[in-house]
């Protein structure tokens, strides 16, 4: 199971980066919530989940809506 | 003169194709547009680059200092400093293609560059958090500052080879060298403004990465072979 603190904190992380990315607001926050309760719903019996789990449990939800976006979000941290 | 001239140019190429600051300037950038307005973001920015030019044209202008002093004490052609010249080069020919991207199948859909990961993360955590323009401007400087490990040799190589010019053409050759240095950032700027996106940047970035290590790579061997001319066979 995940914590609600670390879905909250990935939520308004795709906020900020779909707002770079200028896709419009209303949609994100609607794909991104599905995506994240998703995410949520698959780890649901999941006694011990990775943060690198959840990151590509979260860019694989993402891509059916927004593949940049999901792109950006699973190699942000690679970029350097 | 031709030589020197070739050695110059070769030394602004390989300082404008290095990858860590344009990294950090589009983490910075596409974060600043996630969170402020696109007019602020541009306007930040440009700190950044003024980060980077300051650490440049310093450290530019330090090197040319030691490096005249040296060559009015030892000369031009002081066969064992040419010799380390060429020896520092070879090795950061080899040092660049085997460390600068780091290698394996882990990383070969991503552009991760030789910094250490908690360096990364403390370069992209400040990108991500830099409020004010002091901020910025010290994030420039000190993403500078990690990549003095292959721009110093150039900054040396180049500041020898101007020396062999009339000081009036020196000074353009240092203002060009700093203008190049910071180009790059430029461009990424530019293609922000053209509503690229981060996502695209870093296809690009990942895309390229092989093209840019053989360049470099090529890049430092032929500053080897062009000072072993200049410097042994003459």
């Amino acid at each position: 199971m995940i914590d609600e603190k670390v879905l909250k904190n990935i939520e308004s992380e795709l906020k900020v980066h779909a707002k770079a990315m200028g896709i419009p607001s209303g949609s994100a926050e609607v794909f991104i919530k599905k995506s994240l309760q998703a995410v949520e719903k698959n780890f649901k019996n999941r006694k011990l989940v990775t943060k690198d789990d959840i990151t590509r449990a979260v860019a694989k939800e993402l891509a059916k809506y927004h593949s940049d976006l999901a792109y950006v979000y699973e190699n942000y941290d690679k970029i350097i | 003169m031709f030589a020197s001239l070739a050695i110059i140019i070769l030394a602004i190429g390989i300082q404008t194709l290095l990858q860590l600051s344009q990294g950090v300037f589009a983490v910075f950038y596409h974060h600043a547009l996630g969170k402020t307005t696109a007019k602020k973001a541009d306007d930040r920015s440009l700190s950044f680059i003024l980060g980077v030019e300051i650490f440049t044209a310093v450290f530019y202008l330090l090197t040319y200092l030691i490096v005249s002093f040296v060559i009015t004490q030892k000369g031009f052609d002081n066969i064992i400093l040419v010799w380390i010249m060429i020896g520092i080069f070879i090795a950061e020919a080899v040092f660049f293609f085997f460390c600068y991207y780091k290698m394996g199948k882990k990383y070969k859909k991503t552009s991760r560059l030789f910094v250490n990961r908690h360096v990364a993360e403390a370069l992209i955590y400040k990108a991500e958090h830099a409020k004010s323009r002091t901020d910025t401007i010290i994030l420039g400087i000190v993403t500078s500052a990690i990549e003095l490990a292959f721009t110093l040799p150039l900054f040396v190589i180049s500041s020898v080879e101007i020396l062999r010019f009339d000081s009036r053409f020196g000074f353009l050759f240092i203002v060009i060298y700093v203008i190049a240095a910071t180009a790059p950032l430029f461009g990424t700027r530019i293609l922000f403004r053209a509503n690229n996106t981060l996502a695209g940047i870093m296809q690009i970035r990942s895309s390229k990465k092989n093209l840019y290590r053989i360049l470099i790579t090529i890049g430092y061997l032929s500053i080897a072979a062009l000072v072993f001319i200049t410097g042994v066979v003459k």
